[in-house]
């Protein structure tokens, strides 16, 4: 568990991380284009 | 759709918003990771309700809301098993991608990737919940029948949420409780803001695409036999 | 059907479908036995699992118990609508005089009673393979009033309020799976996921009536139970109606 105290300051700060940021940025986009391209793939096509 | 073109806006605006760099506070840069995972919890959440609200909608006896209000109308013409349906399948990928967010999130901060903070574990149990109702769904093939047997288990589903909130957070007070980030800083609140208009504008953006997909098939299903082999692919 | 026929009209109906369900049940016996030995079956695989270290299973048997009721309740709802769906009794049923509600009561009823029996009977051997004994004293604290309970009368009250907890909304979901394709997997996917509250209050009632509650936290995980079981009967009553009809 993390060892900051609940009420933290400046001192005791996470320094970088940034490996999490990206991941977590990037799973947003990707599942996000994912998702749509799953709904375009099924939408409704018209009878001819 | 011109929805579209806002939302690429509006997400990559949030985006460069945190390039931005909103100051960090106890976590860092980790911190950011915040503005996509709430709103997509958020949003999931946002769906749950709208299939709730869809579910009890269709079993009750038609409103005729136009009858009240003139532009209620509009109301009145949507299909609410297929926008049960869609609010059910959206709300499920944005509650998803929120929760693996949060454990993405929990790594750095609290050292783990999972613990059972009562947020994280009725959210789970949720998610798993409504794959179920998406199961189910998908193993009904009478339209009719998948309908009402989707609105009754939308309701249940839904009336358990309070429950399962209550008795997790009781189970897991026995153990240690999760420090929460407060959000205090102004720039992060807008931030956090902005991508949450982003994330309800692609919610609104994915649900009538899904709502349409429901309910075109749900038209094919219902329509006169004649019809539906003329229109069947 | 004017109120004052109704409530007993409905009762007599839920009744008549008890016992006509409960005289199956007597007559295919094997069932049941069948059901009670899977459970066994189930309490071993907890046990050989978990290892053979009685402190750990002492510490899990409010858990395991449960898990194996709550396991084999899966099988014992299916069948309990299958019998139904293969001499397609549930048309002639719904189309009978008796209520869609009465035919829920009556459903949940005899679904809760053998788990019930189920319950009682594995709990010994649950008892024999963890050694366990019952907590002398429980205090229950209930918001008016606070009375003593026997470590065996805590026991029961969490036995049948769980077994209820369980019926309820099983009851329902098997009578939608019965008639959905992979019933077999939709059943359980569907139930499990709704009673985890109810599992994990009957699973720390249980261990604190067997190991006793110095906190006094009984009366509380046994009103979660209660609350639940009054809302999904509630629902359940309410929803049934629905499920069945056409």
């Amino acid at each position: 568990m993390s060892s900051l105290p609940l009420f933290a300051t400046a001192a005791g700060r996470i320094q970088g991380g940034w490996e999490f940021v990206w991941a977590a940025y990037g799973l947003t986009w990707a599942a996000l284009t994912l998702y749509a391209a799953s709904l375009w793939a099924r939408r409704p096509r018209k009878e001819p | 759709m011109l929805s579209v073109l806002a939302l690429l806006l509006l997400v990559s605006g949030a985006w460069l918003g945190l390039a931005w760099a909103p100051p960090e506070r106890e976590m860092g840069d980790v911190q950011r990771i915040m503005y996509v995972h709430l709103p997509a919890v958020w949003m999931g959440l946002l769906g749950v309700t709208l299939n709730f609200i869809c579910s009890v909608v269709y079993l009750l006896p038609p409103l005729h809301l136009g009858k009240l209000i003139g532009p209620l109308r509009v109301l009145d013409e949507l299909d609410a098993d297929a926008l049960a349906e869609a609010s059910a399948e959206v709300g499920l990928f944005f509650g998803t991608l929120g929760l693996l967010l949060g454990s993405i999130w929990g790594r750095p901060t609290w050292g783990v990737f999972w613990t059972w903070d009562p947020r994280l574990t009725s959210m789970a149990i949720l998610l798993v919940a409504y794959a179920g109702y998406l199961a189910l769904r998908r193993f009904v093939d009478d339209a009719e029948r998948r309908a009402a047997w989707s609105a009754v288990v939308g309701i249940i589903i839904a009336v358990d949420i309070p429950i399962i909130w209550f008795s997790v957070r009781w189970w897991n007070s026995l153990h240690q409780v999760q420090s929460s980030p407060r959000t205090v800083d102004p720039a992060m609140v807008l931030v956090l803001r902005w991508n949450a208009i982003a994330f309800l504008l692609l919610w609104l953006v994915f649900l009538s695409s899904r709502y349409v997909i429901a309910k075109s098939r749900r038209e094919r299903e219902l329509a006169p036999p004649a019809l539906a082999s003329e229109g069947a692919r | 059907m004017s109120a004052s026929t109704r409530i007993p009209g409905l009762l007599r109906a839920t009744w008549l479908l008890v016992r006509k369900d409960l005289l199956l049940e007597w007559r295919t016996r094997a069932r049941a036995n069948a059901l009670f030995f899977f459970a066994l079956a189930t309490l071993l695989l907890f046990s050989f699992a978990l290892g053979p270290d009685t402190t750990i299973l002492r510490r899990a048997a409010g858990g395991t118990l449960w898990l194996a009721i709550l396991l084999a309740s899966v099988l014992a709802l299916g069948e309990s609508f299958r019998v139904e769906q293969e001499n397609a009794a549930l048309d002639g049923l719904r189309l009978a005089p008796a209520d869609p509600q009465a035919l829920f009561l009556a459903k949940a009823l005899a679904n809760g009673m053998l788990l019930l029996l189920l319950g009682v009977a594995l709990l010994p051997v649950l008892g024999a393979l963890a050694g366990l004994t019952l907590a002398p004293r429980i205090v229950m604290t209930l918001p008016v009033l606070t009375f003593p309970l026997s470590g065996l009368g805590a026991m029961a009250l969490v036995l049948v309020l769980g077994c209820l907890a369980i019926a309820a909304p099983g009851t329902i979901y098997a009578a939608i799976a019965s008639n959905a394709r992979a019933r077999d997997v939709l059943l359980p996917l569907l139930l499990f996921p709704l009673l985890i509250p109810a599992l994990v209050a009957a699973a720390k009632a249980t261990s604190l009536a067997l190991e006793g509650d110095p906190m006094l936290q009984f009366g509380s995980w046994l009103g979660l139970l209660a609350s639940f079981d009054l809302i999904y009967w509630s629902l359940g009553f309410a929803l049934f109606p629905l499920v069945v009809e056409d």
